[in-house]
């Protein structure tokens, strides 16, 4: 039995490696950001400042980038009609490679705080560092679907990535708007650094796992219809 | 020819495939939602607010989204499937420019969108179709296009070097949320980049770009060739790159592109550093003569010529303190330049020092001693951006500054001139400038409608010349192309750009005026002139010439905090103009690029605090600046307040607001919290509280009357112990009203 599991995780992680080599250059850019933002949080002493860079990082620049990533995953497969004529179901694919970039971006605020615990002393890392983690892990678990979502619905990648900027930016500029009721508190995607002692903190959280789990649902119901999803006009990309 | 036509035929490509783009369709989709939230977010700004304000927000949010549409558009360049790109005959430079051309057309049609959006949105608010829309249209090209520009250029070059979209996309984004959360830049200050500059732009509705037009011209341009440049220069690097073509011909209109651009750069950026250090505050003078010299005798006579005023002026002067005088210090605006000086008929010389012109007497004056000063000087004044750019950083925290008021403007088109403004030069005097025999003659150009307190003495078809004499209100002179509304006798003077809610808030303060001196019991049947003043934060009553700031908010007929706050601004403005008050200059104040960070008080009541520098980001006063802070003080704070809830509830019929207002004010006449707090509003509201409950609302009209008679302007200030005086004559107070505790003897505490 337990061979079986090991077998299971072990094809499991050969395929995301084999993922991994067609988003290698993106995902080396996630860790690139995170090298980036370490160089500007080492400066900082006060805990809210650092708090401050993790939280901007995490649930906000980080989710973005990884709602970028997620519309290629599909629309911008140059190849993806060969994905279409193998015998393996599309939606394998899908999940895998969303896997590997929700796993990506974890790994790349992961290790910031990694980085930023062993260079920096504990008096000035902030005291919520788990609650800043999970904020992160959700926020890109939802951008990333959003994108993956948007972009196997509208079939072209640049419009996927129009959507979750679109919905991004409408969120930071409104947010003193949306976090004025306490439906905002609970839709609102970066609670943990507008509001992080918000009581709808974990009420938010679980909402966008389970909104971002049904978005990836329709993903796998979308990719089922082959031939609606093979590509229009331009949009194909590097 | 044959290069002339690619171009235009790669362009006409890349705008069909932009246009077919559902991305860029997306993009529009979005422009036009942001628009219409930010306007329904804030329905109550004038139009001219409105376009700052959206400009603003377009130009930040459309940066990532720019990186979307277009990178992909270079880098699909750099795809295996796009072999043909390097086997055709047509040129990569070449390609990359007519790509350019078509992208930079079709988002420039797109950026008049926003626009189309506001003009549809701002329709109820808009008062002369033509001046409006025209002005809401020219300010929001010239935001919305050069920073779009730059912003494209930007995307275009990044695509250019990296070859990745996904790397583009990060880098842009990176940038914009760093901007946008105050991480680069933690305070919006005149040489932060892009939309900072914006964020900080004050419009005027009289002077237009006025005050702002060196700095945002100069700034726009400097996007402009920097993008411009940077594109050029991408271009040139692409081109490096091998080609499989048979040759790779050499274009020179690259390297003369380069050229241009860089040269741009270097000038814009030159004027553009050149108008930021003329708008900053200079360096404070290290002695300063305040209130030293009484001037008994004085006469200023000049002329306005386009932006430029010369005056020559004499004075009688004598030195009131105890110690002799070496020397004779002068306000006098930066841009205006000191030609000659002579004292008691010699010759002497001068220096210029910050805000402040310094003579040399020939020899030591005596305490009491007279003597006479002529002078001429000329020039452009300068408003220094310090006196009307509040908003300080992108918190819209306003930290206290050193903030004078404007009483000086002055532009080819507009012209304010206040008695007390640094136009004239005058002794440093922290009252206002009257003497006992003072004559100004001035001739104005006689282009624009003008709004004058003075006599007019000599009109042509070109010039008025005026006159004033004796003792001179504050408001001497405002022109401008204003359009004029006559309403019930009264006539309102609006600025070129002015919208309905400037109407509506000149009609509500002229009401407020008429109930405040009828029920002080002067004369209430006569006419005013209520005028927009150029850049004027506060309102200024001058006789029956009422001066107006432009409208920051709309009115609306429920909005009892809106008239609260102008009833507030006119017992204010009514108190300075008829009774004299107590000032002071002081060099008190803090530096915009500074924070203060008290710690809990200890059990003595003491506190520490300390000013954390935030850096070299705000310039506006970087030395800080002598500051005129004529009539702040609890008394004059108090009794305006109580004139303003009379005005209130004779206004809107109904106490039920400031019934509530009040209340606020009895709860802070309580002390509770003071220590962690301001001591003046607790001060002031215990002054509130006292005046309110020991007079009623005749008799408090009444003693304002006769400290009007007793006290008028030019006379010695009225002071606290002296209202005590006045107020005591009531019988049946005598003995009960005291100066009102401050919180701190109350209490036991030292805020």
């Amino acid at each position: 039995m337990n061979e079986k599991i090991l077998n299971t995780l072990s094809w499991h992680f050969w395929l995301l490696r084999q993922n991994y080599y067609i988003y290698r250059r993106q995902t080396l850019l996630l860790f690139l950001l995170s090298l980036l933002f370490e160089v500007m949080i080492i400066p900082q002493s006060d805990p809210a400042d650092v708090r401050f860079m993790f939280a901007v990082y995490g649930e906000v620049l980080l989710p973005q980038m990884a709602g970028w990533v997620a519309t290629g995953i599909l629309a911008g497969d140059p190849s993806r009609e060969l994905l279409f004529v193998t015998s393996r179901p599309v939606w394998k694919t899908v999940v895998e490679r969303l896997e590997l970039v929700i796993l990506t971006a974890t790994f790349s605020f992961g290790s910031l705080f990694l980085l930023t615990h062993i260079i920096k002393n504990s008096e000035s890392f902030p005291n919520d560092g788990l609650k800043l983690f999970l904020g992160s892990v959700v926020s890109c678990l939802l951008f990333a679907s959003i994108g993956i979502f948007s972009s196997v619905r509208l079939r072209n990648r640049a419009a996927g990535g129009v959507m979750i900027t679109a919905l991004w930016a409408l969120t930071l500029l409104f947010q003193q708007d949306i976090l004025a009721s306490e439906i905002g508190h609970i839709i609102y995607p970066f609670l943990t650094l507008n509001a992080p002692d918000s009581p709808f903190w974990i009420i938010n959280r679980l909402t966008l796992i389970v909104f971002s789990l049904l978005l990836i649902l329709g993903t796998i119901r979308l990719t089922r219809q082959e031939e609606s999803l093979l590509p229009h006009g331009e949009s194909e990309e590097a | 020819m044959m290069t002339y036509r690619l171009l235009f035929h790669t362009a006409v490509t890349e705008i069909r495939l932009t246009l077919r783009n559902l991305g860029f369709r997306l993009f529009l989709l979005f422009i036009t939602v942001l628009t219409s939230a930010v306007l329904l977010s804030a329905p109550g700004s004038s139009s001219l607010v409105s376009v700052v304000h959206v400009a603003n927000n377009v130009l930040f949010f459309q940066f990532p989204l720019l990186a979307i549409v277009i990178s992909p558009v270079i880098t699909r360049h750099h795809s295996l499937s796009r072999e043909w790109v390097w086997a055709t005959r047509l040129d990569y430079p070449v390609l990359l420019i007519g790509q350019f051309i078509g992208l930079t057309v079709v988002f420039f049609i797109a950026s008049l969108l926003p626009l189309l959006m506001m003009s549809f949105w701002l329709i109820p608010t808009i008062l002369n179709w033509t001046t409006n829309l025209s002005a809401l249209w020219t300010f929001g090209l010239m935001f919305i296009l050069p920073v779009t520009f730059l912003e494209m250029c930007a995307v275009f070059s990044f695509a250019c070097w990296f070859r990745n979209t996904a790397l583009v996309i990060a880098v842009v984004t990176a940038l914009d949320v760093l901007l946008w959360l105050g991480i680069l830049t933690p305070a919006a200050s005149l040489l932060t980049p892009l939309n900072h500059t914006l964020l900080t732009l004050h419009l005027d509705s009289v002077a237009g770009l006025g005050a702002e037009k060196p700095i945002l011209v100069s700034l726009l341009l400097f996007y402009v060739f920097l993008g411009l440049g940077g594109v050029i220069v991408s271009i040139w690097g692409s081109s490096q790159i091998p080609s499989y073509g048979e040759s790779r011909p050499q274009h020179p209109f690259v390297m003369v592109g380069m050229f241009v651009g860089f040269t741009g750069i270097f000038l814009t950026f030159w004027l553009y550093t050149l108008s930021v250090k003329q708008s900053i505050v200079p360096p404070p003078p290290l002695s300063s003569q305040i209130n030293v010299w009484g001037v008994e005798v004085a006469s200023h006579n000049g002329s306005i010529s386009g932006a430029e005023i010369s005056l020559q002026s004499e004075f009688t002067l004598r030195n009131t303190s105890d110690v002799s005088q070496n020397n004779l210090m002068l306000s006098l605006n930066t841009g205006q330049n000191f030609i000659e000086a002579t004292v008691n008929e010699y010759s002497v010389s001068f220096k210029r020092t910050g805000e402040t012109i310094e003579i040399l007497l020939p020899s030591p004056l005596a305490p009491n001693g007279v003597l006479n000063v002529k002078m001429s000087y000329a020039g452009s004044p300068i408003l220094l951006r310090e006196d009307y750019s509040l908003q300080t950083s992108i918190q819209n925290d306003s930290p206290l500054s050193f903030q004078n008021p404007v009483q000086t403007y002055l532009d080819r088109n507009v012209a304010y001139l206040h008695r007390d403004g640094d136009w004239m030069a005058w002794p440093l005097s922290s009252r206002p400038h009257l003497s006992p025999d003072e004559v100004i003659t001035l001739e104005v150009p006689n282009h624009f409608p003008v709004v004058s307190s003075g006599e007019i003495i000599e009109q042509t078809d070109t010039y008025i010349k005026y006159q004033w004499q004796g003792r001179l209100p504050q408001i001497l002179l405002a022109t401008a192309p204003y359009h004029t509304v006559e309403q019930s006798g009264n006539m309102i003077f609006l600025g070129r750009y002015s919208d309905k809610s400037s109407l509506d808030q000149a009609q509500v303060i002229l009401a407020l005026v008429e109930t405040l001196e009828s029920k002080i019991k002067l004369e209430s049947d006569r006419r005013y002139t209520a005028v927009i003043l150029p850049y004027a934060q506060e309102v200024v009553i001058s006789g029956s010439i009422i001066g107006l700031p432009d409208s920051k908010a709309r009115y609306s007929p429920d909005n009892n905090a809106w008239i609260y706050d102008l009833a507030q601004s006119v017992s204010r403005a009514w108190l300075m103009d008829r009774l004299s008050w107590p000032g002071e200059i002081t060099s008190n104040g803090y530096l915009r690029d500074s924070e203060i960070v008290c710690e809990q008080p200890d059990e003595t009541g003491h506190q520490k605090c300390k000013i954390i520098s935030l850096g070299k980001y705000n310039l506006q006063a970087p030395n800080g600046r002598l500051v005129n802070k004529t009539g702040h003080g609890s008394l004059i704070d108090a009794i305006s307040m109580l004139l303003a809830l009379q005005l209130t509830e004779d206004f809107t019929g109904s106490d039920a607001f400031t019934q509530r207002e009040y209340e606020i004010w009895v709860v802070r006449a309580g002390c509770t919290g003071a220590a962690f707090s301001a001591s003046d509003n607790y001060q002031r509201a215990r002054w509130i509280v006292s005046l309110h409950q020991i007079f009623n609302e005749s008799d408090f009209d009444k003693m304002i009357l006769v400290l009007t008679e007793k006290y008028p302007p030019g006379s010695l200030p009225i002071t606290e112990d002296e209202f005590l005086q006045v107020a005591g004559n009531y019988d049946y107070i005598t003995n009960i009203f005291e100066l009102p505790l401050p919180c701190e003897m109350l209490t036991g505490n030292k805020p």
